[in-house]
């Protein structure tokens, strides 16, 4: 059986959050090193990977592998009953129908429960290959949303162009083009202000903006987001959680003529 | 009126027969080995296009293996192996017997196969020789049950041409053993029998070294020679009978042996499942004597050679020149195409999404997590070790090469089909005791469908196009039939059904049906069968499965029986 008690059960409800537009079906894969999900969207443009490792939760038991298929519309509903502070547990038969959800304010006071029914989901699992990134950006979580909204009022696409001096995300429409460029800058008093790049050879890839403003809906996750480029493969966004979990977004790039 | 003059088989037949001897090649023997004409100008001189498998001998060897090794696998009831004559045990009147039976297997498999796909022949062949398993069964069939045997399987002359060609068959061959002719030659003679099927009997039932070419062979031959023409063009074929007929003659040694049936079923089956519109080059026996296959090579780059401009006046006279914008979107975009059907879809809408799926292997095992302290998650994201991201050089090559081979034979653009409205009138005659009857006519003897039945019918011109001009056409054909003993004009209007579309090659055929009813009181008085034309009848709702009736007309009884 699984029983996986979250400190904040607000850390599930913005990744739910987070993803629910990309995906509406997916497994949760439970075992003895966390719970995991893989999920691409119906497009087959981007995928999200998601790791809730064992140590973010205390305690954490999970006897046997299983795979939660859940709804997360159904999940959403159910989590938005959650308080921001309470404690999440999340229990489950070996061989499931629904997952069991309790939610527990700090002083135990108040106990709710909720049962959400499972679904069986045949899912592909894509093996996502060892990449030696040409470029990762570390930014500010808040600065890459910003660019994102800004840019995409006017354009469909994104150009990321990674060299040297900095990063500079450019695009042209149909009323004009704008673009924001960002240099290397680090700030030891504010670390979440720090902007680093670290590059092997300079890239330049385009992207779809509407992916990557779906993607910012991670932002209230964590301060800073790495973006991890090379040419001809999908673009890595990365937000990292606490206790060695993430969330990431991989984005295929757009090619020649697709614009 | 002025006596016709009839034309008997035994004389001089009136339709062409195809010349089966070897005249003087169109492409003769070149010179000296040539290298692959380069794209796009591909300069070339006529003799390019000599056959490189009739100097290679181990690329004919391994096509011939090639197909033992599958002949099988599509388990066609038609394909047996070839009776030798001098190998058979038993007396002269049986052999003749044993190959009548085969060659007419042959016959009437070729015959159901033009234009059908062979899961769909299957089991209209097993039904067809269960019915009628020798010639001269089927020379005593009626024509009729003939038809309906067919029935489904679409261009219904081929049925009626075979019947005709089994009764012109019994009657010349007045009691021999073997009722079929073994040469090319005299199997054209029959209706229903041009090149292609006369080449296919004499070849593989009879052993005879006698070429053939369909589509598939076509396509096949356009790619080995490099003959960038529309398959269909006169020229074409021309070319492609005679390097056919030169191959055959080449591959097959003895006067007859199973060689040249196996050689030519081999052409026709790589065609349909190798050397297809979109090709499986990797697997081709022959890659190795094609000369798009190399030419493609030539032009991703890999085996150069140094051109040779030869003098205008040697140039070769029969290839189109290479569509450019063919050649720029192909080969340059092949290797970013997962499918390479990819293309076609890039000229239509001009987007195309890259997805993850291009970059990321799918169905490998679940993800490992990784739980140790990792500082610099980055580098390792949850993966598969072994998993490379690029697909290796050589796939990708292989890749535009075969979007290069997929470029032949020349393609032209399709005429629009045509399209045509008709009302389809569904009239029930239903008696007091609570019994329908339907009316039903016969089409022409000639034509589309011919002497297929269907229900009453009328075409709609361009101007009825709203549904209550529909509804006046068909009312007024109903009224109009000119029917004894019902009264058409008291004709009851039921219902009518969402328009039905039905395909042919060469028509689209939207078909409007209205049902509609009348009361016989005493339906036991009433004809059920006019003589016509068109002949009619009444058929009881029970007995309609067993007419004969289109496939298109089925679709429409099928409203009935399931509003009712």
């Amino acid at each position: 059986m699984l029983e996986a008690r979250l400190e904040q059960a607000n850390v599930l409800k913005k990744v739910v959050e987070a993803i629910k537009d990309l995906v509406q079906d997916c497994n949760f894969d439970c075992n003895d090193s966390g719970i995991a999900l893989q999920a691409m969207d119906n497009s087959h443009v981007a995928l999200v990977s998601m790791l809730l490792s064992s140590a973010a939760f205390a305690p954490y038991r999970c006897d046997r592998n299983i795979a939660l298929g859940i709804n997360l519309g159904s999940l959403t509903k159910v989590l938005k009953a959650a308080g921001t502070e309470d404690w999440l547990t999340i229990k489950a038969e070996d061989a499931p129908d629904v997952v069991n959800l309790v939610f527990e304010t700090k002083d135990a006071d108040r106990i709710s429960e909720y049962d959400i029914k499972l679904m069986d989901i045949d899912q592909e699992h894509l093996g996502i290959p060892e990449t030696d990134y040409a470029a990762t950006i570390t930014m500010p979580s808040v600065e890459f949303q910003r660019i994102c909204r800004d840019l995409s009022a006017l354009s469909e696409s994104v150009s990321i162009e990674c060299s040297k001096e900095g990063v500079k995300f450019a695009c042209q429409g149909d009323i004009g083009s704008g673009s924001v460029f960002l240099k290397q800058i680090e700030k030891v008093d504010k670390p979440n202000e720090t902007v680093k790049i670290e590059m092997t050879e300079p890239v330049s890839l385009t992207f779809s903006l509407k992916y990557l403003v779906n993607f910012c809906k991670a932002t209230g996750l964590s301060g800073t987001v790495q973006l991890s480029l090379s040419s001809e493969v999908p673009l890595l966004v990365q937000y990292d959680l606490q206790d060695q979990s993430y969330l990431r977004f991989y984005l295929a790039p757009k090619i020649g003529d697709e614009e | 009126m002025a006596p016709r003059k009839k034309s008997s088989m035994a004389a001089k037949a009136p339709k062409v027969i195809k010349a089966m001897k070897a005249s003087k090649p169109i492409i003769s023997v070149p010179i000296k080995p040539q290298p692959p004409a380069l794209p796009p100008l591909r300069v070339h001189n006529p003799s390019y296009h000599f056959p490189l498998l009739l100097g290679d001998r181990s690329a004919c060897d391994a096509l011939l293996g090639w197909f033992e090794g599958v002949e099988e696998t599509r388990s066609m009831p038609w394909r047996k192996s070839w009776v030798d004559p001098s190998d058979f045990e038993g007396r002269q009147e049986e052999l003749g017997r044993v190959l009548s039976k085969r060659a007419y297997e042959v016959w009437v498999s070729e015959v159901m196969l033009q234009q059908t796909r062979v899961s769909t022949v299957i089991p209209y062949f097993n039904k067809w020789i269960a019915k009628w398993p020798t010639v001269q069964d089927l020379a005593e069939a009626n024509h009729d049950d003939v038809l309906s045997v067919w029935k489904g399987l679409g261009y219904y002359s081929r049925a009626t041409r075979l019947h005709e060609g089994a009764k012109a068959m019994i009657a010349k061959s007045s009691g021999a053993a073997c009722s079929i002719p073994s040469s090319a030659t005299e199997l054209q003679e029959f209706p229903g029998i041009g090149r292609y099927t006369a080449g296919a009997v004499s070849s593989i039932a009879f052993g005879d070294a006698e070429a053939v070419l369909d589509g598939n062979v076509a396509r096949v031959l356009s790619r080995q020679l490099g003959l960038y023409m529309d398959a269909k063009d006169k020229k074409a074929t021309d070319v492609f009978w005679d390097v056919a007929d030169q191959l055959i003659k080449h591959i097959s040694e003895a006067k007859t042996s199973a060689v040249p049936g196996k050689w030519n079923q081999a052409l026709m089956e790589l065609g349909s499942t190798i050397c297809t519109p979109q090709p499986r080059c990797d697997d081709c026996p022959i890659q190795l004597t094609c000369r798009a296959y190399s030419e493609g090579q030539a032009l991703s780059g890999k085996s150069r050679s140094p051109t040779v401009i030869p003098d205008i006046e040697d140039a070769c006279s029969l290839c189109a020149s290479l569509d450019t914008e063919d050649l720029v979107t192909a080969p340059n975009n092949a290797p970013d195409d997962d499918v390479p059907r990819a293309i076609k879809k890039r000229k239509a809408t001009t987007k195309q999404i890259n997805t993850i799926s291009h970059y990321f292997a799918a169905g490998t095992p679940k993800l490992t997590f990784e739980t140790g302290g990792d500082e610099d998650g980055l580098n390792s994201p949850p993966i598969e070790g072994s998993r490379k991201r690029k697909t290796p050089v050589s796939a990708a090559e292989s890749k535009s090469i075969i979007t290069y081979c997929s470029l032949f034979p020349k393609k032209v653009a399709k005429k629009k089909v045509a399209e045509e409205e008709c009302v389809v009138c569904i009239i029930e005659m239903r008696s007091s005791d609570g019994n329908s009857k339907w009316l039903i006519e016969q089409r022409p003897a000639k034509g589309l469908l011919a002497s297929l039945w269907q229900f009453p019918q009328s075409p709609l011109s361009a101007s009825q196009t709203t549904s209550s001009q529909r509804k006046t056409s068909a009312q007024k054909h109903v009224t109009g039939l000119g029917i004894r003993d019902a009264d058409m004009s008291k004709a009851d209007y039921v219902a009518s059904f969402p328009p039905l579309v039905h395909v042919f090659t060469h028509l689209k055929l939207t078909m409007h049906a209205y049902q509609y009813r009348i009361t016989a009181d005493d339906a036991e008085d009433v004809e059920l069968t006019y003589k016509g034309p068109p002949a009619r009848r009444w058929v009881d709702t029970e007995s309609m499965d067993n007419e004969t009736l289109s496939t298109g007309m089925r679709k429409c009884w099928e409203l009935i029986s399931k509003s009712s």
